[in-house]
């Protein structure tokens, strides 16, 4: 349980808010890229990263951009979060890491995708590692953030990009000529994501990390595509069901039996794209390694999976 | 639950199988040393669906030979065992340990016995037991048990078989869940002597399990609350394929369990008990030898087939036992028995299941890597099988359990610093179990 410290207006659709400990207890603390959800009034939760230094025990500080097409979720948190607000939360979970043994990091925010890489960029420079941020949005009035943002760093180098002046990114620009042990991370809208795999499609995958905020980070339960190698077709798998629900209903047979992800029978060979593992049953490794999924309970990271059926 | 052709990959042992093959390319305990005595009558053994006979030569070496003759097919089960040799009584022809023919009496010269295919197989006797390897080519190297090295007095190797698949006797072994309910007539008992503090496991049903790969196979944790708020932290060691350490924790003394198909429908059971600082029977478990036959060659001889149907059903009835059947080893092979081999592919599995989820998927990688032509992990030299042993500890809650299994192994392993020297056998002159008696593969 938390209250609302501050509240502050970042841009016309974004607003910031600082949450604090009721007692005087501390936080649980965070690592960069993590993010918590929100228990919201009306019923909705709802996943927003932390924006602040992670090392920061005594407030989480997080960016709200109203979206237009707003489920419910980013409108109620505009209209109904106040100064003194209480607010129940989750602590603090990340799937989408920081590796900081990288010899240098590229970080590609577009819009609201700002929030996670910017604890990136705080921990990073403190840490005085070597970092660049690429700031992609339609115009400066609408990039949060930027004047904290574009004050000179002793080790991190900032470049904006502004699509209604420029056009839209290069992203190949962005990713190559990189020393080898570079991580690139991307943070987003879906479009954008896509854009950014493709430019770095010939690199290995560890380092490549993306985060996806369509509605919720680590969308369990819909609003993915799903490429079926074998049988040359793409589902998108809807909101509030599972992938097995998704190919029951297209008449796609797979075994089932417990629909929790503890017995095995549900499971399928993936191909391409991050898996949000749910089950009880993967090592972490074999998590990481995304050749395999269960598809009753497991949803995705990308915006689409490719499994082998 | 698993797909018709995994459940096969896992159970069907007949000849040609690929778990046949896999199961062939390890050392296998086939019979006690104490089962055979020099000159002594042949004893057949079936192993993998498959049938040899054993016998012990005049001068004390081990011959692990096809049953069939290489003449005419009969068996060598009937052959005079003299002179380090086994000499077929059909027509004479004799075979040497190693299973090479050396003559013929029906043929003017012994100029083809160096033809006749050798039919004999690499063994090596430790810790009481014979091991044979049926595989192709060399054996792999011999994992160094802690219990290989001590003396006879020290280990107690008992054998048994039961009449159901190898498969769901290894799953047993790392069922954590099953303990307080098949066995609750031990686990409630206040009269039994805390043995692996198996008590522990009262009223706590739902273990919480995680595991850690291993090149031998894996490290299963079973961690359940207790009152009081500490963990009552059990750890299973599996070692691939049919191999666990379980349920005790002490580094001087301990025991293993050993599973070795027969065929399809018939298990070999082994029960390795062991003890470095005295004699070992003096220190027994007692809850594993309860129902259990004086005969450590088949210590459930006068039971195994009959288990299903002789439950008190009374005795169940007055509240007096759970199961009807008296002791873990019964109540364990009561239900292996009851489906020779159980419908996998229709099984509703739960959390409390996921070690035997996990089994299964690391069987089915290790023989799908062995069909693959792929070096077994288990059998990489630089194991250190010695230090193996089970978990059985309360620890405060919130303990690293991973850090907490690391620290004792590498505690155990340290202790065997000056292993050369700390293992002499006794003063008394108890001698040493025959321990390097490898007849040459090719």
């Amino acid at each position: 349980m938390v209250t609302v410290g501050s509240v502050k207006r970042e841009t016309d659709t974004v607003n910031s808010y600082e949450l604090r400990p009721i007692d005087d207890e501390l936080l649980p603390a965070f690592t960069p890229g993590a993010h918590i959800d929100l228990h919201l009034d009306n019923g909705l939760t709802r996943s927003y990263s932390l924006m602040n230094c992670s090392w920061e025990r005594d407030r989480y500080h997080l960016a709200v951009d109203r979206a237009a097409r707003s489920r419910g979720g980013s409108r109620w948190v505009h209209e109904n979060l106040r100064v003194g607000s209480r607010l129940l939360i989750s602590p603090p979970r990340n799937h989408f890491p920081l590796e900081v043994s990288a010899s240098h990091s590229v970080l590609i925010a577009g819009g609201i995708g700002i929030t996670p890489l910017l604890a990136m960029a705080r921990f990073l420079e403190r840490h005085q590692r070597s970092w660049e941020l690429h700031y992609c949005a339609r115009e400066p009035a609408r990039a949060a953030f930027l004047s904290e943002i574009s004050r000179p760093y002793e080790r991190g180098k900032v470049t904006m990009h502004f699509s209604d002046r420029e056009g839209l990114p290069n992203y190949d620009a962005m990713v190559c000529g990189k020393c080898l042990d570079t991580h690139f991370y991307c943070c987003g809208p879906a479009g954008m994501l896509d854009a950014f795999l493709r430019a770095t499609a010939t690199h290995a995958r560890q380092f490549i990390h993306i985060e996806c905020f369509t509605g919720s980070a680590g969308t369990v339960d819909g609003e993915f595509d799903l490429i079926l190698a074998e049988s040359h077709r793409t589902l998108r798998v809807r909101k509030g069901e599972t992938i097995l629900d998704r190919l029951l209903e297209e008449g796609i047979h797979v075994p089932s039996s417990c629909r929790e992800g503890v017995c095995g029978s549900c499971e399928v060979r993936l191909l391409a794209g991050r898996a949000d593992h749910r089950d009880m049953i993967l090592t972490e490794a074999e998590k990481a390694a995304n050749e395999t999924i269960f598809v009753c309970c497991s949803g995705s990271l990308d915006p689409s999976l490719t499994l082998k059926l | 639950m698993l797909t018709a052709e995994q459940a096969r990959l896992l159970t069907d042992v007949s000849p040609g199988s690929a778990l046949n093959s896999y199961w062939k390319e390890h050392w296998i305990p086939a019979l006690r040393s104490a089962a055979l005595e020099s000159d002594g009558a042949p004893l057949r053994v079936e192993i993998l669906c498959e049938h040899y006979v054993a016998f012990r030569t005049t001068d004390g070496s081990v011959g692990f030979l096809n049953e069939a003759c290489p003449h005419r097919g009969i068996s060598l089960a009937l052959g005079r065992n003299e002179r380090n040799t086994l000499t077929c009584i059909f027509h004479g022809w004799q075979m040497n340990a190693d299973g090479n023919c050396i003559h013929m009496p029906t043929e003017k010269t012994d100029a083809q016995c160096a033809r006749v295919p050798r039919i004999g197989y690499a063994t090596r006797e430790a810790g009481g037991i014979i091991w044979v390897y049926l595989g192709k080519g060399t054996p792999p190297q011999f994992n160094d048990f802690a219990f290989t090295h001590l003396p006879s007095r020290h280990v107690r190797a008992r054998a048994s078989y039961n009449y159901s698949n190898w498969l769901q006797n290894v799953e047993t072994l790392l069922d954590s869940s099953h303990i307080a309910l098949l066995h609750h007539d031990t686990v409630y008992d206040k009269d039994t002597r805390k043995e692996g503090m198996m008590q522990l496991s009262a009223n706590n049903d739902v273990p919480r399990y995680s595991f850690e790969p291993k090149a031998y196979g894996f490290r299963s944790f079973a961690e359940r609350a207790q009152p009081g708020g500490n963990t009552y932290l059990r750890v299973t060691e599996y070692v691939a394929p049919g191999m666990a350490y379980i349920g005790t924790t002490s580094a001087e003394a301990a025991f293993v369990i050993m599973v070795v198909p027969v065929n399809n429908t018939k298990t070999l059971g082994w029960f390795v008990f062991w003890d470095e600082r005295g004699d070992i029977n003096e220190r027994l478990p007692a809850f594993l030898m309860i129902g259990t036959d004086e005969d450590d060659d088949d210590f459930v001889a006068s039971r195994a087939g009959k288990l299903v149907g002789s439950q008190d059903r009374e005795a169940m009835r007055r509240g007096e036992s759970w199961t009807g059947v008296t002791g873990v080893i019964l109540e364990d092979y009561i239900v292996a028995e009851s489906i020779p081999i159980p419908d996998r592919t229709r099984e509703f599995l739960g959390s409390g299941d996921l070690a035997i989820v996990r089994l299964r998927r690391e069987l089915l990688r290790r023989i799908e890597a062995h069909r693959e032509g792929k070096p077994l992990p288990e059998n990489a030299g630089n194991i250190d099988y010695r230090s193996l042993r089970s978990l059985a500890e309360v620890v405060p809650a919130g303990t690293d359990i991973r850090a907490f299994a690391d620290t004792k192994e590498e505690e155990r392993r340290r202790s065997f610093g000056g292993e050369a020297t700390a293992r002499k056998p006794g003063a008394s002159g108890v001698d040493p179990v025959r321990d390097v008696v490898e007849t040459a593969a090719e």
